[in-house]
């Protein structure tokens, strides 16, 4: 076959400012290309939607937590059964599915790149096997740093250069993508049976205080020109108030944005989750419009959402600490973890229900951060799955945020004290589709580093997604559920140039990459470190400094990614 | 209208007969009946394939009864979350029997294995035999148990009878395993004969009765009076017994009823009572 074009589609690519526009477009060798093209397969998309292929920034896919959630929750997957069916392996879904179901359900909704948020380094040979037997969809991971104790000694001992390095080995020895902190020197602090309240309490035994342990971080990341930017889960997550804490999170590092090209330095992540106004359970309100007016007024910084949806979910999270207390608010079943030297986890069953009150306020704290922030290239879409609901109800947040109808149909039916709190009533913004390409895939892709991702220019990677709805027959705004169901089953899905799914069914399956990245560290660098380190893995840890670290073979697909910011 | 299905006992692998409820055979003749699809093992085949399906004339307007007869230990989800109708089992039954049923009734005539009625929200399920483990308990993981409706089982049951029950009756003839009523939030247990230890662990609510023998109590319940009867939520049991109330590591208000003349080895507990008064 001598390529593929896709004719007649409503094109949305934002990357390259085509809005809606009726162009084909051509594929050969796994990227676009200038057409025309001769013998090419062709797929009339007349009256539908081309977009980039969805790029997810933070869903919790692979590792051992994601594997905790499915090994305690039979009750979950029996609602969800997919028995084999033609090239479709059989697996269970709803909120922790099987990887191969994750890769399939994904590819249904036309996504073909998702990254793991949180994976402890030394649990990180797990992580990838998961995510090698997750097909189709490109992946990658982010190891937890936040709470690492060689980092932080680093840090009480004021060496910088050594820090650095640790940090450009780590990310090449678990061969992963980016710097992940989740409630910085919080979860070391909770292992002592002690909680980090704000960015400049002291971390029990270390003495170095969360703004330390953020700022080294960022600043070593920008340093070593990692794609992406420090991607952060901030302290005291989930209680009321917190907002503050955001803020000031992204504040702590404001200082350094002149280095960064005018590029977000700082990803804060499931904003939903910290962004609580209030002083108590009694009046936890929304601090969602005085976040998204930091946002508006300061470039350096950008969040994804982590929107929850009504229903039936498993929380997960390295923040051990926060999965306590929601096990404590819930009664639910509860299993904890402690990863020697590195982190911690929690994984918790929930249900989000609209009469409660401080779920409500959560949801709407979720879209009114979507909608009150002006930039969509810093406000992306995630239900911070499964922690905010499974990523399979992405079509229904998109319909959120393209139909003021829609959400004014859900608010009559949460909570009434929460509604009366919330500012979402009045906010009647409706994202347009070249927004919800923003959201979905362009900013996402741009976030991540990933130049050759969540646009159709000619020399980008062809993973295209073609949705059944034609935005000249379909208002969104009236007819969200025709959204919702277009965007739930993509008519089609190419990744590398192949259609992997037709009208909602998996055609053909393939292995997909995984990106880390290969930070500079000098030979006699790389050197000094590894003496300086193998006499605290002896010491602190139960594994060998050779075991620790992941051989570029063991990875089934391995793709690095050079330095780029 | 009445479907009979003969078993031709040709599968070792499981059989799913979830789809084989009254409501949705209602109006099937037994032709169509036989097309309908099961798995067997992980592929799906024609029920025809496994059982000889016959059609029998009932009265009119009555709601379908269903009979299945035959040794159908590796058949599994019979009366799958069924909503009205009869379905009689001519033989055994096997696991998830009357999962999560809301009404109608299923009689089996000989043993069960476990989870037969897990998670059933209404209904009856009438047992000849004996019942495997987790009789009325919640689906694995899902800390919700049988919420209503009447479980009788002649023979005995195996281990976690009613766990995580919220409603509903579960009486049992026999004898019972250990667990019985773990995690126990509601409803009441009736067991005729003997019970095994560790009854009631962790129960916030609930009641059970035990007309038999039991080894022991647990050390988290209290002995909190002596009754004349036992005073289930549904039924009232005459006779003597022991009344604990627990468990108490859970704050729980749940009761349990020994009969006292089955259990001389608790006359001891006697001394104590009146004294946290």
């Amino acid at each position: 076959m001598s390529g593929l074009v896709i004719r007649n589609g409503l094109v949305y690519d934002p990357l390259n400012r085509v809005e809606g526009e009726r162009m084909d477009i051509y594929v050969k060798d796994g990227r676009i290309v200038e057409g025309p093209l001769k013998n090419a397969e062709e797929v009339d998309a007349s009256h539908m939607v081309i977009m980039p292929g969805g790029v997810d920034v933070h869903s919790h896919i692979a590792g051992t937590k994601v594997n905790v959630g499915r090994l305690m929750r039979p009750e979950d997957h029996v609602k969800d059964v997919l028995p084999r069916s033609g090239l479709r392996r059989a697996g269970v879904g709803h909120s922790v599915p099987t990887t191969y179901i994750t890769g399939y359900r994904y590819v249904e909704m036309g996504y073909t790149t998702v990254f793991e948020p949180a994976t402890p380094p030394l649990k990180t040979r797990h992580t990838h096997e998961e995510l090698d037997e997750t097909p189709i969809i490109d992946k990658g991971c982010f190891p937890l740093m936040g709470n690492n104790w060689f980092i932080m000694d680093y840090i009480r001992e004021n060496k910088y250069e050594e820090c650095r390095d640790y940090v450009a080995w780590l990310l090449e020895a678990v061969k992963g993508y980016a710097v992940k902190i989740v409630n910085p020197g919080g979860v070391e602090a909770w292992a002592w049976g002690k909680y980090i309240t704000y960015l400049d309490e002291p971390v029990p035994w270390f003495e170095i205080t969360p703004r330390e342990i953020i700022r080294w971080l960022c600043k070593i990341n920008l340093e070593l020109k990692n794609p992406h930017p420090i991607h952060v889960h901030t302290n005291n997550m989930a209680k009321p108030g917190n907002y503050e804490t955001t803020i000031e999170t992204m504040d702590s590092v404001k200082d350094m944005a002149s280095t960064s090209n005018g590029q977000p330095i700082i990803h804060v992540t499931h904003v939903q989750f910290t962004g609580r106004s209030g002083t108590s359970w009694i009046n936890v309100g929304s601090g969602a419009p005085e976040i998204a007016e930091y946002l508006n007024q300061n470039q350096h910084a950008e969040i994804d959402v982590g929107q929850i949806v009504f229903g039936d979910t498993t929380t997960m999270t390295a923040d051990g600490s926060f999965q306590f207390l929601l096990h404590l608010l819930s009664g639910n079943k509860w299993a904890n973890s402690d990863v020697e030297v590195e982190t911690g986890a929690g994984v918790v069953p929930f249900r989000y229900r609209k009469g409660n009150y401080v779920n409500a306020i959560q949801w709407g704290i979720g879209l009114e951060l979507a909608l009150l922030v002006k930039d969509p290239w810093r406000v992306q879409m995630t239900t911070d799955h499964p922690n905010g609901g499974p990523f399979t109800e992405y079509p229904k947040v998109i319909s959120w945020l393209m139909s003021r109808r829609a959400r004014k149909r859900l608010l009559r039916k949460i909570n009434s004290t929460a509604r009366r709190r919330l500012h979402l009533e009045d906010v009647d913004r409706e994202y347009s589709l070249n927004e919800v390409a923003v959201v979905t895939r362009a900013a996402q892709a741009k976030s991540l580093g990933l130049a050759w991702k969540g646009h159709l220019a000619p020399g980008a990677d062809a993973d295209i997604a073609v949705y059944n709805l034609d935005p000249k027959q379909v208002d969104p705004s009236r007819d969200y559920l025709k959204v919702r169901k277009a965007f739930r089953k993509a008519t089609y899905t190419i990744k590398d140039g192949s259609i992997v799914c037709k009208d909602g069914e998996i055609v053909s399956s393939m292995l997909g990459r995984t990106y880390w990245v290969k930070p500079p560290l000098s030979k006699e660098a790389r050197e000094s470190l590894i003496s300086n380190i193998s006499g605290k893995f002896r010491e602190y840890y139960t594994v060998g400094l050779d075991n620790y670290v992941i051989e570029d073979e063991y990875l089934a697909n391995p793709h690095v990614v050079a330095p780029a910011r | 209208m009445e479907i009979v299905l003969n078993y031709r006992n040709t599968m070792n692998l499981p059989l799913d007969l979830s789809p084989l409820t009254p409501e949705a055979l209602d109006g099937m003749s037994a032709e169509d009946v036989g097309k309908v699809k099961v798995y067997a093992g992980k592929r799906m085949f024609e029920l025809s394939r496994f059982f000889k399906v016959e059609e029998r004339s009932s009265g009119e307007d009555q709601p379908l009864k269903l009979t299945i007869m035959g040794d159908l230990r590796n058949a599994r989800r019979i009366g799958f979350r069924m909503k009205t109708g009869e379905i009689r089992v001519e033989g055994n039954g096997g696991i998830y029997l009357g999962e999560g049923m809301k009404g109608g009734v299923i009689t089996v005539e000989g043993d069960v294995d476990s989870w037969a009625g897990s998670g059933m929200r209404g209904g009856s399920i009438a047992i000849n035999g004996s019942a495997g483990d987790f009789l009325g308990a919640s689906y694995r993981g899902a800390g919700e148990g049988m919420s209503g409706g009447v479980i009788q089982v002649k023979g005995s049951v195996g281990c976690e009878g009613g766990g995580w029950m919220k409603g509903g009756l579960i009486h049992v003839k026999g004898s019972a395993g250990p667990f019985l009523g773990v995690h126990m939030q509601g409803g009441s247990i009736l067991v005729e004969g003997d019970c095994a230890s560790r009854m009631g662990a962790e129960m916030t609510g609930g009641r059970i009765a035990i007309l038999g023998a039991v080894p022991n109590i647990l050390p988290s319940f209290t002995l909190d009076s002596l009754r004349t009867h036992a005073d289930l939520v549904t039924m009232k049991v005459e006779g003597a017994f022991y009344m604990f109330t627990g468990d108490n590591n859970e704050q729980g208000q749940g009761r349990i009823y020994v009969a006292k003349d089955k259990n001389p080895h608790f006359t001891w507990f006697e001394k104590y009572l009146g004294r946290w008064e």
